[in-house]
């Protein structure tokens, strides 16, 4: 019996009160001390790990919560939250430490939802990407911080200005033809960018991460894809305007999700700033370019937004706790929501897994892929849908499924060899599978409409 | 060397630093020592350095964080007042190590391979603040290790092996405001353990194997005001062990195996916000056990094994936010328990036995938001109990008993956005009306879990969002005229004239409306066949009036 727990476990949590947190800002080796604080406390549902360093030697600390940390089970989502990318925006980085003593500590109190979050996913919290950025802000503290001061990484590089930009290709690709998602880097790509900026790609090449949030300040609204806009000329100028991504819907209900979740961002008005249900496109808020929120879109199989959660980059200690309990239920709730839509196994006739097989959603130009073990997962709304699996060299199968508003439904694809693979790759060019494998989603689009 | 001595007494008092202790002040850093450090600190402004494999920050804070390390690097600079040593594998401090090192105000060593440290290893720290040994495999800790840290606030030794610790090791530290001792394996404390430590404000004595705790181990800590019991082996609490700790918070006593709590051990908290005493074995809990503790807000009883709770036992805890008594083996609230717990804003029975909910059980719980009631035998709720929850957003009754909801049950919910129902037996019939009205009435506000009914066979498993009022089997509540009725003869008998809109309530009450014109008399016959009984009531009606009239009749037979 399906029991659609999953909605309506989300006020579970209201107003208990977390027990014995400690509201301060933590600087580095506090932060430190934290996180293993944390693994120490919960070691059989934790692991702490670095993705690299920062230009100054800092480390670039992780903290994975999991049934079984180190390792990804099959059918289990990956989740990521990532704080502190801007050095002075550093309520992302507190609340991400909260939130991991939270959940060690609650999962310690045999808490119902904790306990089956933990168990049934993958969570790896990053509470800061800029740990030096932040050094500077916090030796300025809270009282005049000032806007800048401590934003750049230590060679003054806007860590969110810094990923290779896949807009500009897949804008060109939409026009002229060519993939609009998993894009590839270009060959050069580790030199162009941050020490910071190289850890957070490679972290997203060796995990399959499914949905993640990206934490900052300034503002309080949950900010979804795309960031860049097209750059419409009108007369001379350029104006900022909404851009769409293909899963425009879904991320709207995700961000949807923080808001509504969160004490008082779906009320709109904050920092005398007022979006519509707390919610907006990147784009049409304004444009970035090289962000790493459509980085994740355009490379990876990672659905991503940014949220800006406080006025005051820099909040007093004093306010941090108000801050914790406004966002403690809208951090857990957005991390269910990687429980959303399809996911399934992708294996041959021998039941092994394949990997980078091509899971396609009919009338979403978005594809995602495969994870090493033939593993998928692809958030979608509840709704009924056509899903397409294909993978060199199989053939393609296609079915349709219903997603509700619970967990996953589960569609597996058992894909065919194909009897010649090699030569097919060289003749068989009319074999329409080979085609839909090889001619990308957007030019398939384009050349329909 | 230099040596000091000097000895304290302090008169005897109820609560406090109550033994005539001498103290020994001891300062045994001998002047040529000093003379060398001081010729260090000048020396390393010309010679600075930072050590291999560690990431140095402003020639101030040095971070170790390689297997590569095998022991303290001999070229730290003494101008250093953050060291941080983190997955090295640094095997023992000896007494010179850090020598000279006395600006240092944080020291850290986490998941290091340290076993032992020397009993002077630490005393070149006037000015240490902050001290923590973590996850190391240290498994002792020798007296006087701390004793020349006067300026030490927080001592962290935790995760590490420690089975015990000696009685003065605390003597000194005079102005330590926290200390954590989580995750030893510490099984006993003696009674002056923090005789000297006055100051202390928070202390952490989680995850240890304690089994005992000496009566007067807490008296001197009159500042305390966050106590750690929680995940101990503690089986029973000493009589008036709490009672010198007039400043506490919070105290956590959870993970024990406490099966009763002496009734006075919390009589002096009057200070107390938080309590938690869940997964413990408590099967009673004494009438006035929580009596003094006006200020407390979050109370968790949960997965202990009590059966029943005393009538009087939240009458002045009026402060309450949270009371949390899920996994329990209650079966029975006693009526009004919670009337005095105005401020309540959740309330969690969840996984208890409770069968029943009566009308009087919530009353006077006007602030509750949440209250969960899931995974219990319920299997009848009054009408009534739920009208003081003007308040309450979310409910949650799945994984019970119900078979239906009586009318007016949800009525006084005027807020709930939540209301988890499903995993009951419902049955579909007609005394489902109510729930089914209600609930498509607030589908807009209010998000209500999916539901399937149990009975009658029919409906089984079909779920509650694609029932429709017609599937109920129920007549239409509708007022049928009955036409031509004729006036002449008053004998006439009214055949199958008000049969349509009769209709059973979920009370069991038959009830029939029909209008009739009436001019004269009418003589009412029920007859009840059932089998072979038939029983007949009849009732007379006169109108008095000069003419005819019309006449609407309301039948009840209940
Ligand atoms: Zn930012």
């Amino acid at each position: 019996m399906a029991l659609g727990l999953w909605s309506f476990l989300q006020l579970f949590l209201l107003c208990e009160v977390a027990a014995s947190l400690s509201f301060f800002h933590h600087r580095y080796d506090d932060l430190v001390r934290a996180l293993y604080n944390v693994q120490n406390q919960c070691p059989y549902i934790t692991r702490v790990y670095s993705i690299g360093r920062s230009v100054q030697g800092r480390h670039l600390y992780v903290i994975e919560f999991s049934d079984n940390p180190g390792i990804h089970e099959l059918l289990e989502p990956e989740f990521k939250y990532v704080g502190n990318m801007h050095g002075n925006e550093v309520l992302g980085r507190e609340l991400l430490i909260q939130l991991a003593e939270f959940l060690c500590e609650e999962y310690r109190n045999n808490n119902e939802r904790v306990t089956r979050l933990i168990q049934t996913t993958r969570i790896h919290i990053l509470p800061s990407m800029n740990p030096d950025g932040y050094e500077v802000a916090a030796d300025q503290g809270p009282e005049g911080n000032g806007y800048l001061t401590g934003r750049y990484n230590y060679r003054q590089v806007d860590l969110n200005r810094n990923f290779p930009d896949l807009n500009t290709v897949m804008y060109y690709n939409e026009k002229y033809g060519g993939p609009n998602h998993h894009l590839p880097l270009p060959d050069n790509w580790m030199a162009q960018v941050e020490p910071e900026t190289q850890a957070m790609i490679q972290w997203l090449k060796n995990y399959n991460f499914v949905l993640s949030a990206n934490l900052h300040g300034g503002a309080v609204v949950a900010n979804y894809p795309y960031d860049k806009s097209k750059e419409i000329r009108m007369r001379g100028f350029t104006r900022s305007t909404y851009s769409s991504t293909p899963d425009d819907a879904l991320f709207k209900e995700l961000a949807k999700t923080y808001s509504y979740a969160h004490g008082w961002m779906h009320t709109g008005y904050n920092c005398d700033d007022f979006f519509y249900e707390g919610i907006t496109n990147g784009a049409s808020w304004y444009s970035l370019y090289k962000g790493m929120q459509d980085f994740n879109y355009l490379h990876t199989n990672c659905f991503e937004i940014t949220l800006e959660l406080s006025c005051d980059k820099f909040p007093r200690e004093e306010e941090l706790e108000q801050e914790w309990n406004g966002n403690r239920e809208a951090l857990l709730t957005y991390i269910d929501k990687v429980h959303q839509g399809i996911k399934g196994m992708i294996t041959d006739e021998n039941g092994n897994g394949i990997a980078n097989a091509v899971i396609s959603i009919s009338e979403i130009a978005h594809d995602v892929t495969s994870g090493i073990g033939g593993d998928y997962f692809r958030l979608l709304l509840p709704g009924t849908y056509e899903v397409t699996a294909s993978a060199e060299g199989y053939y393609f199968k296609t079915v349709s499924a219903t997603v509700g508003p619970a967990d996953a439904t589960l569609v597996h694809f058992q894909l065919k060899q194909q009897k010649a693979t090699i030569e097919s790759r060289f003749l068989n060019q009319n074999n329409k599978n080979y085609i839909r494998k090889v001619v990308p989603r957007a030019a398939n689009k384009r050349r329909s409409s | 060397m230099s040596l000091e001595m000097f000895s304290v007494l302090l008169t005897d008092k109820a609560c406090g630093f109550h033994s005539d202790l001498t103290l020994k002040m001891v300062s045994n850093i001998p002047w040529s020592v000093l003379t060398f450090a001081w010729w260090l600190t000048v020396h390393s402004w010309f010679a600075w350095s930072c050590p291999d494999s560690c990431d140095c920050f402003r020639r101030v804070k040095i971070f170790c964080t390689s297997s590569a390390i095998k022991e303290v690097p001999s070229n730290i600079s003494v101008t250093v007042t953050e060291l941080v040593f983190l997955e090295t594998h640094i095997g023992t401090i000896g007494n010179t190590t850090f020598m000279g090192k006395d600006r240092l105000k944080k020291l850290v060593f986490i998941s290091n391979q340290i076993k032992s440290i020397d009993v002077g290893a630490l005393h070149w720290f006037p000015k240490l603040t902050d001290l923590e040994i973590t996850a190391n495999p240290l498994s002792e800790i020798h007296p006087g290790t701390f004793d020349n840290l006067p300026e030490l606030l927080k001592l962290t030794v935790t995760f590490n092996y420690i089975e015990e610790l000696p009685c003065e090791l605390l003597q000194k530290t005079q102005n330590l405001q926290i200390l954590i001792l989580q995750g030893n394996n510490i099984s006993a404390l003696c009674s002056e353990m923090f005789s000297s430590i006055k100051n202390l404000v928070e202390l952490s004595l989680d995850s240890n194997g304690i089994m005992h705790l000496p009566v007067d181990l807490f008296k001197p800590l009159q500042k305390l005001r966050v106590l750690k019991l929680s995940n101990n082996k503690l089986s029973k609490l000493p009589p008036g062990i709490f009672d010198c700790l007039k400043e506490l918070s919070e105290l956590y006593l959870n993970g024990n195996g406490l099966t009763t709590i002496p009734g006075h051990t919390f009589e002096k908290l009057t200070s107390l916000k938080k309590l938690m005493l869940m997964s413990n074995s408590i099967k009673m809990l004494s009438d006035g056990i929580f009596s003094a503790l006006v200020n407390l807000t979050i109370l968790r009883l949960d997965w202990n094994r009590l059966e029943y709770l005393p009538f009087g036992i939240f009458n002045e805890t009026t402060s309450l936010h949270i009371l949390s008594i899920n996994g329990n083996r209650l079966q029975a609230i006693p009526e009004g328990i919670f009337s005095r717990l105005h401020h309540v804003k959740k309330l969690d029975l969840c996984s208890n036995l409770l069968e029943k909910l009566q009308n009087s059980t919530f009353q006077g719980l006007h602030s509750l938001t949440h209250l969960h009631l899931d995974n219990n035998n319920l299997t009848f709720i009054e009408n009534n109990v739920f009208k003081d929850l003007n308040d309450l957003k979310m409910l949650t009754l799945h994984h019970n008993n119900l078979t239906t909801i009586l009318d007016g049950t949800f009525d006084p919910l005027f807020n709930v956005a939540s209301l988890v129902l499903h995993s009951n037996p419902w049955l579909c019939d007609c005394s489902f009306m109510y729930l089914l009205k209600w609930i498509k009435e607030n589908s807009d506000f209010t998000q209500v879990s999916e539901m399937q009914c149990e009975k009658p066979q029919h409906l089984k498993e079909k779920a509650l969002s694609l029932l429709r009022k017609q599937d109920l089997s129920c007549p239409t509540n509708t007022r049928i005229h009955v036409p031509d009725i004729p006036s002449t003869n008053d004998q006439r008998v009214m055949k199958n004239a008000p049969l349509s809109p009769c209709y059973l309530t979920t009370n069991g009450d038959l009830h029939l409306t029909c209008k009739v014109n009436v001019c004269k008399s009418m003589r009412i016959h029920v007859s009840l066949q059932r089998e072979s009984n038939t029983t007949t009531f009849v009732r007379d009606f006169g109108n008095f009036q000069p003419h005819c009239t019309d006449v609407i009749f309301n039948i009840t037979i209940n």
